[in-house]
């Protein structure tokens, strides 16, 4: 702060706060006795009649002394700020100063307002203006005629589709979203192992296209990537089409505005579009996993892109999948699933429990090869109306499981390889046991879609999972 | 006004430089001959000097 007395009284204040409006007298009284007091105005020079008002529309001097709410008031001496107070207050206010019986036909005591500088959006920009961002990854310059976007085309940012350039600003505002600091290293990110910091993190969710509201999440979802059980590197290499499938689970779903409901699994919600997506940027731009490269997937799939949903948890007699998989009810938490993308099942004639068991079965049976058997996992997305005819026969998660296990087992003379005249198949060794399809802790069922229509879904899982004791789904909580 | 982006990749070798082939970039650029990227495309393809 320049200086040209050596005692100076400064207020920072804006024309719409109604305390600043409502201590002008005050600060003319000052002025008047003999005071230097100046004016920072952050909206409007013309409000405070006969006094010094400096413009500061621009927020900088209002940046650099940290105000957060107007009128702030500040006594500098040589220079220096010795004392500070926020909106007004005759006590403190006259110690401020130094000056008694300051205001005396206001009332004693009234709260100020919002500081502009901590409006919505408004922080960041100053930050990257006038302050130090902190930010530590290189910057790329984008020259005057070029277009961001293209830049990150160019550069193999992206997943193919437009990405949103990652600026300072954006950057700074996705991680207010966190508590966690910048420099922290989440993990190592597969299959180059390179280390990842929550910085990156945010650069890659700017990207996406996430709220920093969804960052806890993304957080979240790769700390759950990253557990070695969850074998992200073999899912990101493997030629298979599996990718990461992301459940979140808790009152954080709601607080975001995730979809459960209608085309849960589909396209047009931010929240459950881009939290995806920016596991998938992670990846590809911290891990290095480009498709061609050592993403080797023959096939591939939509859903690698992003496939990330909430599960209905409006029934409090459901056991949503979090619970099944050990948190606590009402905790928010995330399941990292390796698996492909969906399998429609469409049943609309089966309204029994046990019929739909054996309905449901018939369709699991599929997974990855109808005679391959504890060889991969599986997620079964059950809709209202097929959740409805478990709920009406009282049956819960365990029953629904259990009965779906049971209806799934199947001799291995059937199963083995070359029978029924097809090569594939288990090993002929088990040619004599009934073989189960899936491990016991392979199926995965959450709930979710829109209420109308007898039509479910069955995402199969990453063949990795064959190695039961080495590749499983991962559940993880999610923090603040 | 240029426009400053943050790298999000790890900034290890293989991510620091842009992933397009000069002849892509001159492909798409070949009406802006004032840009460098051309300049650095034609360098590499036929020795010319910026």
């Amino acid at each position: 702060m320049s200086e040209n007395a050596p005692d100076r009284l400064v207020i920072f204040a804006k024309k719409e706060c109604p305390t600043c409006n409502l201590v002008q007298p005050v600060i003319q009284e000052l002025a008047k006795s003999g005071r230097s007091v100046v004016v920072f105005a952050q909206d409007d020079t013309s409000f405070m009649h006969g006094l010094a008002v400096e413009d500061d529309t621009s927020l900088k001097q209002s940046f650099l002394h940290n105000i957060e709410a107007v009128p702030t008031f500040i006594r500098f001496v040589n220079g220096l700020e010795i004392d500070r107070t926020v909106g007004w207050s005759r006590a403190e206010w006259e110690r401020v100063s130094g000056v008694t019986g300051l205001g005396q036909s206001l009332p004693a005591f009234q709260p100020g307002c919002g500081s502009k500088t901590r409006e919505p959006g408004v922080f960041e920009h100053l930050v990257v203006r006038y302050g130090d961002t902190g930010l530590a990854s290189r910057c790329i310059e984008v020259g005057d005629w070029a277009d961001p976007v293209e830049t990150a085309y160019e550069r193999g940012w992206s997943d193919g589709l437009p990405v949103v350039p990652p600026t300072d600003e954006r950057i700074l505002r996705m991680l207010g979203g966190t508590s966690r600091k910048p420099e922290d290293v989440v993990g190592r990110v597969p299959p180059n192992l390179a280390p990842c910091t929550v910085e990156k993190v945010a650069i890659n969710a700017v990207m996406a296209g996430c709220k920093p509201e969804y960052m806890p999440i993304v957080l979240a979802a790769l700390e759950a990537a990253l557990k070695p059980i969850a074998t992200l590197h073999g899912l990101l290499c493997t030629t298979c089409s599996g990718g990461p499938i992301l459940i979140v689970n808790g009152p954080i779903t709601r607080a975001i505005g995730m979809n459960s409901g209608i085309n849960a699994l589909g396209q047009g919600n931010r929240a459950n579009a881009t939290i995806g997506r920016a596991l998938n940027l992670i990846v590809r731009n911290v891990g290095g996993a480009r498709p061609g490269e050592l993403s080797r997937s023959t096939l591939g799939g939509p859903h690698k892109y992003t496939f990330c949903f909430a599960e209905d948890e409006s029934d409090p007699e459901w056991e949503p999948l979090a619970v099944a998989r050990g948190f606590p009810r009402g905790s928010n938490a995330i399941t990292f699933f390796q698996g492909d993308g969906i399998q429609a099942f469409v049943d609309q004639r089966s309204r029994k429990a046990p019929e739909l068991t054996r309905s449901l079965a018939m369709a699991l049976l599929a997974v990855c090869h109808p005679k391959l058997c504890e060889f991969t996992n599986a997620l079964l997305v059950l809709s209202p109306e097929h959740y409805g005819i478990f709920q009406g026969a009282g049956w819960d998660r365990q029953r629904i499981e259990s009965e779906l296990h049971m209806a799934m087992v199947r001799p291995g003379k059937d199963l083995v390889q070359g029978a029924q005249g097809v090569g594939e198949g288990i090993d002929p060794r088990r040619a004599n046991e009934m073989v189960n399809k899936f491990w016991p802790e392979g199926l995965l069922i959450v709930r979710a879609g829109g209420k109308a229509g007898l039509f479910s879904a069955i995402c199969g899982g990453w063949t990795g999972g064959r190695f039961r004791d080495q590749s499983q789904p991962v559940t993880m909580e999610i923090k603040s | 006004m240029t426009l400053l982006l943050r790298d999000p990749t790890a900034e290890i070798a293989s991510t620091l430089r842009p992933r397009r082939s000069p002849l892509e970039t001159l492909g798409e650029n070949a009406s802006l001959c004032s840009i460098s990227a051309k300049c650095e495309a034609m360098n590499s393809l036929i020795g010319w000097k910026t």
